[in-house]
């Protein structure tokens, strides 16, 4: 068994993978640099540039899905999970496609289940994310456990193609600003959001659709069926800020 | 001297909402009130309160089942998982921007909050308002589309009409992309539910009441015929379906099928009846889902049931029977009979099923086939797919099938793993009952002085 080291970063890691796909063993670990658990008898190798640059990307319709997969897994906040990064290329390798669904094996459940946490989240973020209209750009704050931003740039491309919007993951503080052509990466320091903030709570009051949807939203509910608790779980509180209907309840 | 007053509304109403006026500048008055015959004028947000209030009592709000790609220079698209955008007060999801186009009706059926006779403040969107109205929530992520129904105004032709005009305004005006539910007006002709169903990804017609007796003393005779538009969407989907094989360009009748929704609990009718009748529904006209809606006494009227709160249990056991037909592979037959007719309240039907064929259990989990782990109460569709592929690999533990979502805490008296049986399980079928049976006893009561209870 051989404890791989990358350095923690989502660059270093899709670099590694190639190397890990031709190089690793069945039980080998994958670890970053600065979560190290240090065991005394395992040998270590860290993937240094020199090291991972020598190996070319396979082109293979399978690295392309498990990697995908393990990216997802890097996404999501189960940094444990990656781990056994090595041992579900090589289980990959061996089954093809169908070992996705081999559930039972601790390599891909452990794999699957952090990945699906990432992709989970995606999908109700791509419900509960509100934009505000902001003179012609829509600007669309979230809160989100796992970074998600890639997959809900990708949606709204596709959603909203004809207009100008800015996804701000506030959690990662960073966001992808689309100007109807292309998207593009931004980064938001602590000054930045505040500003933001405080423009994007005057649009609030100013915005008459949400007004108007704050209003629809308070009238849709049936009193005779009351159900609060059941409403928190599908919409946790944790999303609650930047979702207008509810904003208010928010503490 | 009313207008005058009306105008200064307005004109505060302007200062409010300075952009949004100007917009939809003639659009915000409504000229025409069905009741009074008077010139009324209101803006927007009153219109939104009436009309989404009455229109609540709808259940269905799914946006799934249709993809629909964004359309050239247009706005949104749709998937075919469906996303839930927000949930109510009430814990239902709200994925589609639930409105009546009006309140207005000529009919007066018993159980509606819009019937003629109630004294109620009525409203009339105008087609073009409402499909503004949509695409802005839309682009600010609120909704996933747009669910219309409608009051009865002057006639079914009038009203189909009207809606179809909105749609047409959404999707080629504004070239929109998602997800539009419309309701076909019964009585309304066919080239008009036709061309809102070309619009549409869902076309539907409520049958509101299991049985025709029903409907026949609870409405009025005009509005009893629920199945012709039924069996004209049906064939319109089915045409479509044909059509597609030959070209792919060929245009799509309502992708997204049809649905119904009936009410549970106005009318003695029971759970076998109202069974059976989704049963025949979704063999007969291809239904995608049949949505119950527990009873809420809206109006005072003689012939409709005092009851102290809605059946939503009952409703919640209905659906539990329709998902077991729609998904489990089950029969009307097999979940209620004529000896027994009405659903255990304490017991879920699935549950109910695999204690009355207890001969049958246990089944070995990496043996059974995948029609038989369905039966198995707490594997379900997910589950019972993921055991199917995952024993292909290795053979299964009680700890592995935990990790697959197999619920064991309800699956573990009907099942073994390897041969073996969970240990300290009962295998007893009353114990199990008991252990299964939820409790549902209200507790102590205390009864209002001046409130009619039955």
């Amino acid at each position: 068994m051989t404890i791989f080291l990358y350095d923690g970063t989502l660059e270093g890691f899709i670099s590694s993978l190639p190397y890990l796909w031709q190089n690793s063993n069945y039980g080998d670990k994958l670890q970053s640099v600065s979560g190290q658990n240090p065991e005394f008898f395992t040998p270590t190798l860290t993937l240094s540039e020199n090291v991972i640059s020598k190996v070319k990307k396979p082109e293979s319709v399978l690295y392309r899905k498990t990697s995908n997969t393990l990216l997802h897994c890097f996404s999501s906040k189960d940094c444990h999970a990656l781990e056994s990064a090595p041992s579900f290329l090589n289980y990959m390798k061996k089954t093809g496609t169908t070992g996705f669904t081999h559930l039972a094996e601790p390599s891909v459940d452990a794999i699957m289940k952090a990945a699906k946490k990432t992709l989970r989240e995606a999908h109700n973020l791509k419900g509960l994310l509100r934009f505000r209209q902001i003179r012609s750009i829509l600007y669309g704050p979230y809160f989100s456990k796992n970074f998600v931003l890639p997959i809900l740039g990708r949606h709204f491309k596709m959603r909203l193609p004809n207009q100008q919007w800015l996804l701000h993951d506030t959690e990662h503080k960073t966001g992808i600003y689309y100007n109807g052509k292309i998207l593009t990466q931004a980064f938001f320091d602590d000054s930045k959001a505040l500003e933001l903030e405080k423009i994007y709570d005057q649009a609030g009051v100013a915005d008459d659709f949400e007004q108007l949807w704050i209003k629809y939203f308070n009238t849709i509910a049936i009193k005779e069926r009351f159900n609060p608790k059941l409403q928190r779980s599908f919409m946790p509180k944790q999303y609650w800020k930047f979702i207008p209907e509810v904003a208010s309840r928010y503490t | 001297m009313l207008i005058f007053t009306q105008i200064r509304r307005y004109a505060e109403k302007k200062s409010v909402f300075g952009i949004y006026i100007q917009n939809v500048d003639s659009l915000s008055f409504v000229r025409y009130n069905h009741l009074t015959k008077m010139e009324v004028v209101m803006d927007v947000m009153k219109k939104l309160e009436i009309l989404s209030a009455s229109a609540k009592y709808d259940a269905s709000c799914s946006s799934s089942g249709s993809f629909r790609e964004t359309p050239k220079n247009g706005v949104g698209n749709g998937k075919s998982s469906g996303i839930c955008h927000s949930w109510a007060d009430d814990g239902r999801c709200i994925s589609l921007f639930k409105v009546l186009f009006t309140n207005v009706c000529i009919y007066d059926c018993a159980y509606c909050i819009n019937r003629r006779s109630n004294d109620i403040q009525r409203t009339t969107f105008t087609p073009r308002e409402l499909a503004d109205l949509t695409i802005e929530f839309y682009k600010r992520n609120y909704i996933e589309g747009l669910f219309l129904s409608s009051g009865i105004i002057k006639s079914p032709d009038y009203t189909m009409e009207l809606l179809a005009e909105a749609i047409r305004i959404l999707r080629k005006e504004h070239l929109f992309g998602g997800y539009i539910h419309v309701k076909a007006i019964p009585g309304a002709s066919k080239e008009l539910i036709d061309k809102a169903g070309m619009l549409a990804d869902r076309i539907s017609v409520n049958v509101e009441l299991p049985t025709k007796e029903s409907l026949m003393r609870l409405t009025e005779k005009k509005h009893t015929d629920i199945f012709t538009p039924m069996k004209q969407i049906t064939s319109g989907v089915s045409i479509s379906k044909i059509e597609r094989k030959k070209s792919r360009f060929a245009p799509r009748f309502a992708p997204a099928g049809q649905s119904t929704q009936l009410i549970v609990g106005a009318t003695p009718e029971s759970d076998l009846t109202i069974v059976k009748l989704s049963e025949a529904m979704y063999k007969k006209f291809d239904l995608r889902r049949v949505y119950y809606s527990a009873f809420i006494p809206v109006n005072i009227d003689s012939r409709l049931p005092a009851l102290r709160e809605p059946p939503l249990l009952r409703e919640h056991r209905l659906y539990q029977a329709d998902f077991l037909m729609r998904q489990y592979h089950f029969e009307a037959d097999e979940i209620l009979n004529a000896q027994h007719p009405m659903l255990d309240i304490a017991l879920d039907p699935k549950a109910n099923w695999a204690l009355n064929h207890f001969h049958v259990f246990p089944v070995e989990v990496n043996k059974a086939d995948y029609e038989m782990l369905l039966r198995v109460p707490g594997i379900g569709p997910t589950s019972a797919k993921r055991i199917v592929r995952a024993r292909r690999a290795q053979s299964l533990g009680f700890d592995n099938i935990k990790k697959l979502g197999v619920v064991l805490k309800r699956a573990s008296f009907f099942i073994t793993c390897r041969g073996k049986r969970m240990p300290a399980v009962s295998e007893k079928r009353s114990d199990i009952y008991q252990l299964l049976a939820e409790s549902h006893d209200p507790g102590p009561y205390q009864m209002k002085f001046f409130q009619n209870t039955v």
